[in-house]
């Protein structure tokens, strides 16, 4: 564990220095939590008219006025969006990892030295998912904080941080970001090219684009028993990804798909 | 005293395609030892084998007396490795780069702290401890892989390629670096296509392609010594042979190269004089390694 740390905090080290990086990683959680601010913020100023939300009443809950319905469809839709954060950003970071101790052949001397394997890997994962998790939960806190203090009560109440929008960021959210960096080191470590690593990241929000849109098209509206639902599905697939990722990892893997 | 390497038969083999096969050698500790072969040959594949970066596909090994297989931790702690390409972080600085290393292997601070410094002032590198190693030149990166080759004070040290792209200067540095570690007692096992290089620094080398072709020593005390003649050399051969001390006698056209003592060198030039010769200069023999490079490791061109 003590040398995962030293590890992690080589990866930090070397990521504060990459300014791009840095910049491009903090972007993502700037703009989605400022769509999510001003779009809830424009309705709650915007005047809605009954017949454009009729049919949408029909799935919000009872007793909601028609602001309250375009703010709830809104979150519901901008909920998905908002996991953007926590699947791209461990994505970002981690394929930077791999491909540029690929390109420096830097594995090399560090395999020759006492480090296990496991150790290595849980360091490079860390590296990536904690800042990952702390954006996604700093800027969902932030976002909260904003929406509840400058929201009217009434729209408020339909604002995050609702059932939906906690079970996603607590629980989806880690799952998603821990999966995805574990997807990401396999894909990473089989491909020379970074461009090839930082575009495998950018796909990891179709699934998620997926999710709005069938929202929109179905219109139908995806409540807190789906993002739960999600969660349980996630830690599945996450289970297999790390099976698969430590069965194939031995420091020869490392060094022959690394190095 | 185990040797500091002892390989029986080891080989890898590559899905299909072997790296090295059947290799089998001992090296004594305290000494340096050179593998000398093209590329491709399996040089980088032997080390990764001896430091357990990669495991054997047939074949067992003792590094420093431990177990290749299931001591690997220990032959890592026991092992400085110094790899083809300096592989450091470009963004860390100098003292970073080194202290990453000295903490996976475990040094605490206080003992760290005074390594690096050391090796730092030593490479003359101290005063750009604080600045990103992607600035440096290639010596410069060369010598930091070096001191972090070395900050665990290794047994054994493996050195592949140490000299590659260095002016002369950070190469009579590294040379001299070498040379310091053997007198302190350090196995050095060099991997080098400069074969003088491996003649100035090796007492044995082994010449590899794919397998050990050969192993020989390198008789620093006894050089080779070259005789060139006015006529054949042939007619004198024999008798310089039967002198005390002298091996290695090999005739070739006007010329006589052996090895004796350089006490011997008088006697033998006045065996030939006294026997008619005219000799046209004496020299010691430079490239001998080279010949059995060329000898042992170069296919013959087919005709």
């Amino acid at each position: 564990m003590r040398r995962t740390w030293v590890v992690l905090r080589r990866e930090w080290t070397e990521l504060k220095q990459n300014r791009f990086l840095v910049v491009s990683t903090l972007m993502l959680p700037l703009i989605l939590s400022g769509m999510v601010i001003f779009a809830a913020l424009s309705v709650a100023g915007s005047d809605v008219h009954p017949s454009e939300v009729e049919s949408l009443l029909a799935q919000a809950p009872r007793g909601y006025s028609p602001r309250q319905v375009v703010m709830f469809m809104l979150m519901k839709q901008l909920l998905a969006t908002f996991l953007a954060v926590p699947a791209i950003i461990p994505a970002l970071i981690t394929s930077y990892s791999i491909i540029g101790e690929k390109q420096l052949r830097t594995l090399e001397p560090v395999l020759a030295t006492p480090v296990r394997v496991g150790e290595l890997l849980a360091g490079k994962c860390l590296a990536a998912f904690v800042p990952a998790l702390l954006a996604t939960w700093l800027s969902f806190g932030i976002t909260c904080a904003i929406l509840q203090s400058r929201l009217p009560p009434e729209t408020a109440r339909v604002a995050p941080p609702t059932t939906d929008w906690l079970i996603a960021i607590f629980f989806v959210a880690p799952l998603l970001a821990f999966g995805s960096n574990t997807l990401t080191v396999i894909v990473s470590s089989r491909v020379r090219d970074p461009r090839a690593a930082h575009q495998f990241a950018s796909l990891l929000i179709l699934p998620i684009i997926g999710v709005v849109l069938v929202q929109l098209a179905r219109g139908i509206l995806l409540g807190w028993r789906f993002w739960l639902g999600t969660a349980l599905a996630l830690a599945w697939l996450d289970v297999i990804l790390l099976r698969l990722a430590s069965a194939w990892f031995n420091r020869e893997g490392i060094l022959a798909k690394f190095g | 005293m185990t040797a500091a390497i002892a390989a029986r038969g080891l080989s890898k083999i590559f899905g299909a395609t072997p790296a090295i096969e059947g290799l089998t050698l001992e090296v004594a500790r305290g000494s340096a030892f050179a593998l000398l072969g093209p590329n491709g040959a399996g040089k980088t594949t032997s080390i990764r084998l001896l430091t357990a970066l990669v495991e054997p596909t047939t074949g067992e090994a003792e590094v420093c007396g431990h177990r290749l297989g299931r001591d690997n931790d220990a032959i890592r702690r026991s092992c400085g490795l110094l790899t083809e390409v300096p592989g450091l972080y470009p963004r860390l600085t100098a003292l970073q780069n080194l202290t990453f290393f000295a903490e996976l292997q475990d040094l605490s601070p206080r003992v760290a702290r005074p390594r690096i410094e050391r090796w730092l002032r030593r490479f003359e590198l101290w005063d750009r401890r604080d600045q990103p190693t992607g600035g440096f030149s290639t010596g410069m990166k060369q010598k930091l892989a070096l001191a972090r080759a070395l900050l665990h004070e290794p047994a054994l040290l493996f050195l592949d390629e140490p000299t590659s792209g260095l002016d002369p200067e950070s190469t009579r540095t590294v040379r001299e670096l070498i040379r310091e570690q053997v007198g302190e007692g350090r196995t050095v096992i060099l991997c080098t296509h400069h074969l003088d290089e491996a003649e100035r620094l090796c007492d044995r080398v082994a010449f590899i392609r794919g397998r050990v072709l050969a192993v020989e020593t390198i008789a620093h005390d006894q050089p080779s010594t070259r005789i060139t003649l006015a006529g054949e050399s042939a007619p004198h051969a024999e008798r310089i042979a039967q002198l005390d001390g002298v091996r290695d006698l090999h005739s070739d056209g006007k010329t006589l190269t052996f090895r004796a003592a350089e006490a011997q060198h008088p006697q033998i030039i006045r065996a030939l004089v006294e026997a008619g010769a005219e000799i046209i200069y004496v020299a010691p023999e430079r490239g001998s390694l080279e010949a059995l490079y060329f000898k042992l490791v170069v296919p013959e061109p087919r005709a």
